[in-house]
């Protein structure tokens, strides 16, 4: 009996946190669909509104939560469509270091703006 | 001596539309998410809140609402369909696959037309 | 007695005209399928048209083609199921492999995935020879589904239908994932060692996007799709359970 090289694992992982991110996904976007557009359908929209309401218990983990969540499953599903074009398995793993990178760099951004709503100020300026 | 241009499958039935719809509707949402961050990220920008204020006056005039109507049907198409994949991942309808995917058209027509009615008190906005 | 025209696709790889439609009308009788059609062609009007068949009875897979933009095995498919109200019918050579002469492809890559997946039975080591025969032992479901399996015939037409085929030419394909759970399912098989590393690369079985071009195209009925989907859910309580 030959040794497995295991080399399946790479594959099984992105495949299933897909999946399961996508489960996430579809409790996180309701809730930010809810809180934020649906709760107080028909008042102006101002920055300071929107500070005021979000100001409330969990509102900020959904959306911390929701951000990362959708982040990967976004860019995991864009590395699904390039794995589908029958990229090489080296251009693949440049091309997905490089959405480590464009990923990781979305979520500080993004936390930044969500802390400009839910901290009253942002971590930085850009 | 094979020929080269060998014609590579393109057959167009309902699980190859699903499919093939799933990713444009992933493409769409992954663009709709960045332009999201870039409206939002006004905030942080030397302007501050009166920029974003001025930025969501402008994007709830018709035209935006109209586009946001649009993508609400592709951010259901693509759940819905989502859901359609996890069901037969766990094993189930594989046999009703056609119909899911008719089912999930219909479900996704509901809830759009749904939305739309629910909504129609504040077009005005 | 009627009358239908073949267009098919001609292709000879030693003049340079490259690819061409050439029709062809020819007599048919009722019940005639396709398989029949082509043979008439190629004794009463062209000796140079180019296919491949043999037991002409949908069991050696030998004549799988696209007829009307979908593969099917010529001698399973009836010509009053195809024709056109104009009697027309058009064949092609069967896609994602490359055109050798008119209908006959180039089947080297659909196997070399097949041999990928080391498509025989591995005893295991530890159990002695049997003397006479190696006795199966399976509920009746679940033989039902390695029986289907056991269906194939190897007739390409899977493989032609399968658009992730025609992107990835790395990937294994439907054929190879339903003879892989051919032998998975297989009490008597040890091999899953072997086979796992594989099924579970990125070439594998994850690369199936349950399109369901396999299940619709096959002519032998074989549920190939929820076979993939059985694979897959195997690997999954594997990775996560050990």
């Amino acid at each position: 009996m030959m040794k497995s090289t295991h080399s399946g694992e790479r594959a099984f992982w992105p495949w299933l946190l897909q999946r399961v991110s996508a489960v996430f996904l579809l409790v996180l976007v309701v809730a930010h669909l809810w809180i934020e557009h649906f709760m107080h359908l028909g008042q102006p929209i101002t920055y300071q509104s929107v500070v005021r309401r979000l100001m409330r218990g969990l509102f900020d983990a959904v959306d911390y939560g929701l951000l990362i969540v959708v982040v990967y499953h976004a860019l995991n599903g864009v590395r699904n469509i390039w794995l589908d074009r029958g990229w090489s398995r080296q251009r693949l793993w440049v091309a997905s270091t490089m959405l480590w990178v464009i990923g990781l760099a979305t979520v500080v951004v993004g936390a930044d703006i969500l802390s400009a709503f839910l901290n009253t100020r942002p971590w930085f300026y850009l | 001596m094979a020929q080269r241009s060998y014609r590579v499958s393109t057959l167009y039935r309902t699980g190859v539309l699903a499919w093939w719809l799933h990713r444009l509707t992933g493409l769409l949402i992954v663009a709709y998410l960045y332009f999201h961050l870039i409206v939002l990220s006004s905030v942080v920008w030397p302007g501050g809140p009166r920029a974003f204020n001025r930025m969501v006056h402008d994007l709830t005039t018709p035209p935006f609402i109209l586009a946001d109507l649009a993508l609400f049907a592709v951010i259901l198409y693509h759940a819905l369909n989502g859901i359609r994949i996890i069901l037969m991942d766990l094993g189930w309808f594989i046999g009703a696959q056609r119909r899911l995917f008719w089912t999930v058209l219909a479900v996704g027509g509901a809830a759009l037309l749904g939305s739309m009615v629910a909504l129609l008190p504040y077009a005005s906005l | 007695m009627e009358r239908v025209t073949l267009r098919i696709r001609r292709y000879n790889p030693d003049d340079d005209n490259g690819a061409y439609w050439q029709e062809y009308s020819v007599d048919i009788e009722p019940g005639d399928v396709v398989l029949q059609a082509l043979m008439r062609v190629r004794e009463d009007l062209d000796g140079t048209l180019a296919f491949r068949a043999s037991c002409r009875s949908g069991i050696c897979g030998s004549d799988g083609m696209v007829i009307n933009g979908w593969p099917r095995l010529a001698c399973k498919t009836q010509v009053s199921d195809v024709a056109s109200k104009s009697g027309m019918i058009q064949l092609e050579p069967l896609y994602n492999l490359a055109c050798l002469k008119d209908l006959v492809v180039d089947q080297e890559p659909f196997w070399t995935q097949f041999s990928r997946i080391t498509p025989w039975l591995m005893p295991d080591p530890a159990v002695p020879e049997p003397e006479k025969e190696r006795l199966m032992v399976l509920e009746p479901d679940a033989f039902d589904l390695l029986s289907k399996a056991s269906d194939c015939i190897f007739c390409q037409i899977c493989f032609a239908a399968c658009p992730i085929v025609g992107l990835d030419r790395d990937f294994l394909g439907p054929q190879a994932l339903v003879k892989a759970y051919r032998f998975e399912a297989d009490p008597r098989d040890q091999g899953h060692q072997t086979r796992e590393a594989v099924l579970g690369a990125p070439e594998g079985v994850w690369r199936c996007r349950t399109t369901f071009n396999c299940t619709e195209a096959c002519p032998k009925g074989i549920p190939i799709t929820r076979t993939i989907q059985l694979l897959k859910r195997a690997l999954v309580r594997e990775a996560i359970f050990s």
